[in-house]
């Protein structure tokens, strides 16, 4: 069975993701979430258009400033690409396919509306032919996050490469070396923390498993898995995720290169 | 004009469940796999000489049954026919078509013989009439006193044609008003697979889990009873069975962490009788002092919890979406339990009992007399809720009343309907899930190579989710004593992924990707030899066959294809025999009638749709293959085959 605890557990933890990726405000949030007080703006409406048309010469309003601020975001992407299965809107709208909702594989035609702001409002508000009401469940900044990762599956681009719906990691390195990248992993201990799929001894449980590192979405909780992302959280941890247990260990670019490089042979 | 986003305008409100697992999700790597199908395109039509499939033989009667129980054996016409037959019960002259099934047996057979194999290339259309629907329509019609009532998927309407005129116009219709929201939590398109008429009223169920009785001549409403929560994830899609001045219901939710249940209504008042759960403690699953089941292993107190995880029953499936039969002469009521959910089998540790097995009560007090299960444990969504029919059949020389199931696991059940023994279990179609039943104790032998498993992508599993075959019911003929099997060939890849509860949400926890089976062709017609446990002939189908059969004393079988086709082949020989292009897909069930001239005729809804459909009728994207539970993977040409529509075809011999 999965682990069990209260839905503000969740919200505090993804709370502190963000935080430490968008800043002090995220983190205010997160001060006052555990606090027991909402997150900002929970009550405050937005104007959002669910319809087109506008009589007598009205206009849609202008987008809220989040549509900027999330949209086309990779790292917001990534986050809500995360979010989009342990809230199980995976179950219903699959990778892009739809099921028992509607395809997000759509060309940007979304029943109720495709700006950013509409998909938000549609997870918010919920749909009256079954998309349930999301409000009480989702902080907002991550239903802003999901509707950042629901708008880039429905971008043309992302339909290209079958069963492909994100902005994923690519996973090779140039000019790395595998095999000296094992090595250096076990010189350096990795194993001692981290469960190392190929590396002898490499059974530890400090850290997270790095089993199938080369397909996960995220790293370090708060980075999209990038060879750029990877090399820097292996060559500063302390400098992403201040205070984290994963400590500096001082290596040369070359070894960095060379580790990240046999940790996308995990996939 | 706009909205302000502090309004739900949504009616399924997710409740924040404390229940819910925090960790953040571990995204493990999912790579959509794209999996070409292989097309014949063409129909084939084979006989088959040899047994292809492996064929254990069930042990004498008495000598496997662990509780000394056996049944009564009567030496009678069947047994000295060498056939199976009807039972005694099932009125043999009945030319109307009543109930979903035709009758409490499941057979759905008609004695009508006007059209036989030699005539029927002269079948025309006699009517039609639109639903003015697009999702698929699963129902079965039905005729009785010149009337056909026709139940259609979500918004439900119930259609009353008068047969007695021309063109058969519309009598009436009534329209109960689903709640738009069901749409959001059922698993596989917005179905609805038929009512039950009895004593004057018309019974049915809504998505929205009403059941609902409307007076047969008016179109009145009578009564209008709630079963369900939307809220729940629970949805009612199944055809009820109207028998014993009760009505049977049960629930869908299976991919929604739903508490199944069966429930009995009282058909003057519609309150409820008694409602039997498929998890839980014995109290709530109407196990008493009455319950014999035949294996040990499902002999003892609270089952339903303790082969569970702590309270894993409470959102556990079981759900009761299938066929409801009735044997008035054992007062028996017989009906499957579905798979138990999530789908990761991780999850949930244990038999997981009450789940996907077969329950027969007794129909006045709900009391269970005793269960079998065919998948304990279920790991691939092996839904026991495929039908019952009732047969009474030679067994060692003497007649046994037996039930033939084809389940989804690809196996057919001959199973004594007085206590629960299994007599055989031959695959039917490709199965490696499993490598055969063990009949002494009725469990299957695992395959531990096709295990599912978190994080891994485990290839070409045999049967698919969907299973050898899914709901689509197939008939029985005792002219030829054998049992026509609509059903599917397909394959997966199957991972599991770690699933959070949330209520009325999908509760799965895989990635699922179905492909044609071995063959390339992905759908089968069966005639199968219950006596002989192998088949007579097969026609290989391009498409999952995804309708329901029925047989004629004409000496007929009717079905129809997922791209319009709809077909009648000799019983006999599998041989086609005539065939129409209808307007969509079909997905329905087929029904045979006495017209008011005194003429056959033979009725089928066309409109694609239901999970195998759900790409046409959802319009699905094929390029994500994991769509709609994997079925879009086996089904990515569907939209180039057929355009969705319902609407009722009606076929008849000229000048009648």
């Amino acid at each position: 069975m999965s682990s069990r605890h209260g839905p503000r557990d969740s919200r505090l933890f993804t709370y502190v993701s963000i935080g430490l990726v968008a800043g002090v405000a995220a983190f205010v949030a997160q001060q006052s979430l555990a606090e027991g007080t909402p997150p900002p703006n929970v009550q405050k409406p937005l104007n959002v258009p669910v319809s087109p048309l506008f009589p007598n010469g009205g206009a849609a309003p202008p987008p809220p400033t989040q549509v900027k601020q999330y949209e086309g975001n990779p790292t917001y992407i990534a986050a809500g690409h995360a979010i989009f299965d342990h809230y199980n809107c995976s179950g219903c709208h699959f990778h892009g396919a739809g099921g028992m909702g509607p395809a997000f594989y759509n060309d940007g035609h979304f029943i109720y509306g495709g700006r950013l702001d509409q998909i938000y409002a549609s997870i918010y508000q919920g749909r009256p032919n079954g998309m349930p009401s999301w409000a009480q469940i989702i902080p907002q900044q991550e239903i802003w996050e999901i509707a950042a990762y629901v708008k880039a599956l429905s971008e043309p681009s992302q339909q290209s490469a079958a069963g492909s719906p994100l902005p994923l990691p690519t996973p090779a390195i140039s000019g790395g070396n595998v095999e000296n990248g094992a090595a250096l992993i076990t010189k350096n201990g990795c194993g001692s923390c981290h469960e190392i799929p190929g590396i002898h001894n490499a059974t530890g449980t400090v850290g997270p498993p790095l089993t199938h590192i080369a397909g996960r979405a995220v790293i370090a909780g708060v980075m999209p898995n990038t060879p750029d992302n990877m090399t820097a959280w292996i060559s500063n941890p302390q400098a992403i995720v201040p205070g984290n247990a994963m400590p500096n260990l001082g290596l040369k670019d070359n070894d960095v290169r060379d580790i990240a490089t046999y940790l996308y042979t995990l996939r | 004009m706009t909205y302000v986003t502090s309004q739900p305008i949504s009616t399924r409100c997710a409740e924040p469940d404390t229940a819910a697992a925090t960790s953040f999700p571990k995204r493990s790597a999912r790579r959509a796999r794209f999996c070409a199908t292989a097309l014949t395109g063409a129909t084939l039509t084979f006989a088959i000489p040899q047994p292809s499939f492996a064929q254990p033989t069930a042990p004498p009667a008495a000598a496997a049954a662990p509780n000394n129980q056996t049944a009564p054996a009567t030496p009678d016409q069947s047994a000295s026919s060498g056939k199976a037959a009807l039972p005694d019960f099932v009125k043999k002259d009945d030319t109307q078509w009543p109930t979903a099934s035709q009758n409490a047996a499941n057979t759905r057979y008609s004695p009508m013989t006007e059209i036989t194999p030699d005539n029927v290339k002269n079948l025309r259309v006699a009517f039609t009439f639109s639903t003015g629907l697009k999702n698929g329509e699963e129902a079965a019609p039905l005729v009785v006193d010149n009337t056909m009532y026709i139940v259609t998927p979500w918004p439900n309407y119930l259609y009353a044609l008068d047969l007695t005129k021309p063109g058969a116009p519309l009598k009436w219709v009534y329209k109960p008003n689903p709640d738009r929201a069901a749409q959001g939590v059922a698993c596989c398109d917005v179905v609805n697979r038929g009512a039950s008429y009895d004593n004057g009223k018309v019974f049915f169920n809504t998505l929205d889990d009403y059941t609902v009785a409307v007076d047969a001549k008016s179109g009145k409403q009578l009564w209008k009873t709630k079963l369900g929560d939307i809220n729940n994830g629970e949805t009612m899609t199944m055809a009820p069975l109207a028998a014993k001045g009760k009505v049977f219901v049960g629930d869908s939710g299976g991919e929604m962490g739903v508490h199944g249940w069966l429930t009995a209504l009282d058909q003057n008042s519609g309150k409820i009788v008694w409602r039997a759960y498929s998890t839980g403690p014995d109290k709530q699953v109407l196990i008493g002092s009455d319950f014999h089941p035949f294996y040990k292993q499902d002999q003892g107190k609270d089952l339903g919890v303790s082969t569970w995880p702590p309270d894993a029953w409470k959102i556990g499936g079981g759900t009761v979406w299938g066929w409801v039969a009735y044997d008035p002469d054992l007062n028996l009521l017989y009906y499957g339990t579905a798979n138990p959910g999530p789908w990761n089998q991780e999850q949930r540790p244990g038999d997981n009992l009450w789940t996907a097995g077969i329950f027969a009560r007794d129909p006045d007090t709900g009391a269970a007399k005793w269960f079998f299960q065919y998948n304990p444990h279920d790991e691939h969504d092996y839904d026991g809720i495929n039908e019952n029919v009732l047969v009474d059949m030679p067994v060692d020389g003497k007649t046994r009343k037996v039930i033939l199931h084809p389940d989804r696991n690809g196996y057919l059940y001959v199973i004594d309907r007085s206590n629960g023994q299994v007599l055989q279990a031959h695959t039917y179609g490709p199965v490696n899930s499993t490598e055969g039943v063990d009949l002494t104790t009725g469990r299957p032998k695992i395959n531990p190579a096709k295990e599912t498993k978190l994080g891994t992508v485990v290839k070409d599993i045999c049967p698919t989710a969907s299973g050898a075959k899914d709901w689509e019911p197939s008939s029985f003929s005792p002219k030829t004593g054998l049992l026509y099997i609509p059903h599917e060939n397909l394959c997966m890849d199957w991972e599991n992924v770690q699933v959070n509860y949330i209520a009325g949400t999908p509760y799965v926890g895989a990635n699922v990707v179905m492909k044609a089976g071995p063959g390339g062709n992905r759908g089968e017609l069966t005639a199968w030899d219950p006596i002989q446990g192998k088949p007579v002939w097969q026609i290989k189908e391009d498409l999952p066959v995804w309708s329901g059969t029925a047989a004629t004393a004409g000496g007929l079988v009717f079905y129809g294809t997922m791209d319009g086709w709809f077909k009648a082949v000799d019983a006999q020989t599998g041989a086609l025999k005539w065939q129409f292009k209808t307007g969509s897909g079909i997905i329905g069930q087929p029904i045979v009638y006495r017209g008011p001239d005194g003429h056959e005729y033979v009725a089928i809804l066309s409109g694609v749709g239901g999970w195998a459909g759900a790409i046409v009728a959802g319009d699905l994207n094929p390029k994500d293959p994991t769509g709609a539970l994997g079925f879009v993977g086996a089904m990515a040409d569907l939209k180039q085959k057929t355009t969705p529509g319902g609407m009722l075809y009606v076929f008849s011999l000229p000048n009648t």
